[in-house]
């Protein structure tokens, strides 16, 4: 077991190292120079653009900024963020809890949601309900993030204006609010964008989860089971969904790409402050330390997501341990 | 006279879709895992369905001129007809500079359809490339290739996307068409290699090998046929995919530059007054959930028709 977490902690650092490796390359190709309009500005002394180069290593040849580059990331610095007038690290810790609330949220919805309704497609096969459900799962798998983000606002913060249309808090007022209303101010301010990446979410897991249904009930020991005589009720809920969960484990390490993809448009849409409002804004800028940043760390969350996916899976799935080894 | 257009354009995708109906009946009666498929499609009511809308999408695409009411970049009159609801003359409304949204709509059909057509089949062509050359290859070389895509796949696409835009600013469609392209096929090189490598094992590869068949003809012959099906189903269910990404960062204003319209970009268009100008974000909306969901029905539908697996006696 800990020569599997080991390696696959291996296996990560390798990646993530990669996926830096192919952004600081994606920086070097692109088109401009990094000091932006200092270059062209001709109120710009050269000598203060020689500091500059200087200061930040431009003046050096590529292996050496990439040498350089590794160090400052090993160490955790991320560097300056432009339009932020701060370091990245202090940007990004500022967005990153908020992303993380909206993310963990959804992610158990939509899991609870998306769960049950393969399941109960998957027992009921062929049935209205599976059809109908069917039908749902598709219409909303089929769907862009952010234009289901727009129908929500539109139905329930302007036609029916229940919710809040945008933000965490409501200006001005939450700071007068007692406790308990700031709690229930921030909870309604929840409820749209999580709703809208649960709906979405629960879409893509469903699908897998109806596969994975079908595909341990077509097996062997599930006619066994059937055949000792057991209630269609014990034969479902004990021999074939335990298995059937196992995929689902896999399905966390595929669900995070996802769910930051759909935080980008649906922080964007409601105007969350979190991570993907952040690299809208930054691009916006062209503020290229803060995208850069933000895009290695979702390729280190979408790793870690997949690494303790595995580490699930060998705790769950005695089998696969042996195979490990 | 608009009405006629429309009919006759309904009429057009209908015969068409009966035809292809047809020549998959007959290819079916052929036998072989296609024409099987084939066959099945044709009995499945929801993949014709889907068929005959995209025929029709199609169709509005190719005829985009002859179908649009007005010239999709035209100002009507700014002052009497700037942001209007729907009405009989202007069904989907018109836009905060008085454009007819419907023309727009029928236009950005034409973007975004051929946008994601193309973007797709660069990225077929160069996933299904990679994985055969991993796969046959083996070994070591293999063991760094599909390190490369597990490094490049747990960068959220979108977030690589941004990234590229954030350096390169705002692309002419042809880039356009490069970027999603170019982003898009590392889940099909790792299905296309998982598939090489069991045909690898196959015996009518090693009787190929045994015959003294040179790679190229062992590659050619015996194992692209065998991936055909992957490729063909991860492409129908990526296009989907990658008409909604097109949608997403023409809506954040990095992918179809304005006038130029694309179903995303007419949302974006309508985003800051989303509530007075609903139907601009309503009906590009709905084109794309509806194509995107008839190439998901098919890509489905195919699937199931060529996996053997899901043949089950009834």
């Amino acid at each position: 077991m800990r020569a599997l977490v080991a390696r696959r902690l291996l296996q990560a650092v390798v990646i993530v190292a990669i996926a830096a490796t192919a952004t600081f390359l994606l920086v070097q190709l692109a088109p401009g120079d990094p000091l932006g309009d200092l270059v062209t500005n001709p109120r710009v002394p050269a000598e203060v653009r020689e500091r500059l180069r200087e200061r930040w290593g431009l003046d050096r040849p590529v292996h050496e900024q990439y040498a350089l580059y590794v160090r400052n990331l090993a160490r955790g610095d991320l560097g300056w963020s432009f339009s932020q007038s701060r370091p990245v690290a202090h940007a990004l810790v500022d967005a990153l809890p908020n992303t993380m609330l909206l993310m963990g949220v959804a992610l158990i919805g939509a899991f609870v949601l998306g769960v049950a309704t393969g399941v109960v497609r998957a027992a009921r096969r062929g049935s209205v309900a599976d059809r109908a459900l069917g039908a749902g799962t598709l219409f909303f798998y089929s769907m862009p993030d952010f234009w289901l983000a727009i129908m929500a606002m539109l139905v329930f913060a302007y036609w029916v204006p229940i919710f809040p249309t945008s933000g965490m808090t409501t200006a001005v007022i939450y700071d007068y609010l007692s406790p308990a209303g700031k709690l229930l101010d921030r909870l309604r301010h929840l409820v749209l964008p999580a709703t809208t990446l649960v709906l979405l979410l629960a879409a893509i897991i469903a699908r897998y989860q109806r596969a994975a249904f079908l595909d341990v009930a077509t097996q062997d020991f599930v006619r066994t089971a059937r055949a000792k005589g057991l209630t269609e009720r014990a034969v479902l809920w004990r021999h074939v969904l335990r298995n059937a969960l196992l995929p689902v484990i896999t399905l966390l390490g595929l669900a995070l790409p996802m769910l930051v993809g759909g935080a980008v448009f649906i922080e964007h849409v409601f105007a969350w402050p979190g991570m993907g409002r952040l690299v809208v804004v930054a691009i916006a800028a062209r503020d290229h330390s803060l995208v850069m940043a933000i895009v290695i760390l979702g390729s280190v969350l979408v790793t870690l997501g997949s690494l303790l996916a595995d580490v699930l899976y060998a705790v769950a799935d005695p089998r696969l341990r042996l195979h490990a080894r | 006279m608009m009405l006629v257009r429309w009919a006759l354009a309904i009429a057009l995708s209908a015969a068409v879709a009966a035809a292809v109906g047809r020549l998959w009946a007959r290819m079916g009666a052929g036998g072989g895992p296609w024409g099987t498929a084939l066959a099945r499609l044709r009995r499945d009511r929801g993949g014709m369905v889907a068929l005959h809308f995209l025929l029709f999408v199609a169709t509005v695409a190719l005829f985009a001129r002859w179908l649009a009411p007005f010239d999709p970049n035209v100002q009507l009159d700014i002052i009497n007809l700037a942001s209007r609801p729907p009405s009989v003359a202007h069904p989907f409304g018109t836009d905060i500079y008085s454009r007819d949204v419907l023309s727009r709509v029928v236009h950005g059909t034409r973007i975004s359809l051929s946008v994601a057509c193309l973007a797709i089949l660069l990225s077929i062509t160069v996933g299904t490339a990679y994985g055969t050359s991993a796969g046959y290859l083996g070994g070591r070389a293999d063991a760094v290739m599909m390190r490369v895509i597990d490094a490049l796949l747990s960068i959220p696409r979108i977030l690589m996307l941004l990234a590229i835009f954030a350096l390169w600013g705002r692309v002419s469609l042809g880039a356009l068409v490069l970027i999603l392209g170019l982003t898009g096929w590392f889940a099909t090189s790792r299905l296309v290699r998982a598939q090489v490598l069991s045909l690898k094992t196959e015996e009518m590869v090693v009787a190929a090998r045994a015959l003294g068949a040179r790679h190229r003809r062992i590659v050619w012959r015996h194992i692209l046929p065998g991936v055909t099906s992957t490729v063909v189903v991860a492409a129908t269910l990526g296009i989907g995919n990658v008409i909604i990404l097109e949608a997403g960062l023409s809506f954040l204003g990095v992918g179809v530059q304005p006038p130029t319209a694309s179903w995303g970009n007419i949302i974006s268009d309508g985003a800051s007054n989303v509530a007075g100008l609903w139907w601009m974000s309503l009906f590009p909306g709905l084109a794309i959930v509806l194509t995107v969901m008839a190439f998901n029905i098919i890509g489905d539908a195919l699937r199931d028709a060529l996996d053997p697996r899901e043949i089950q006696p009834a």
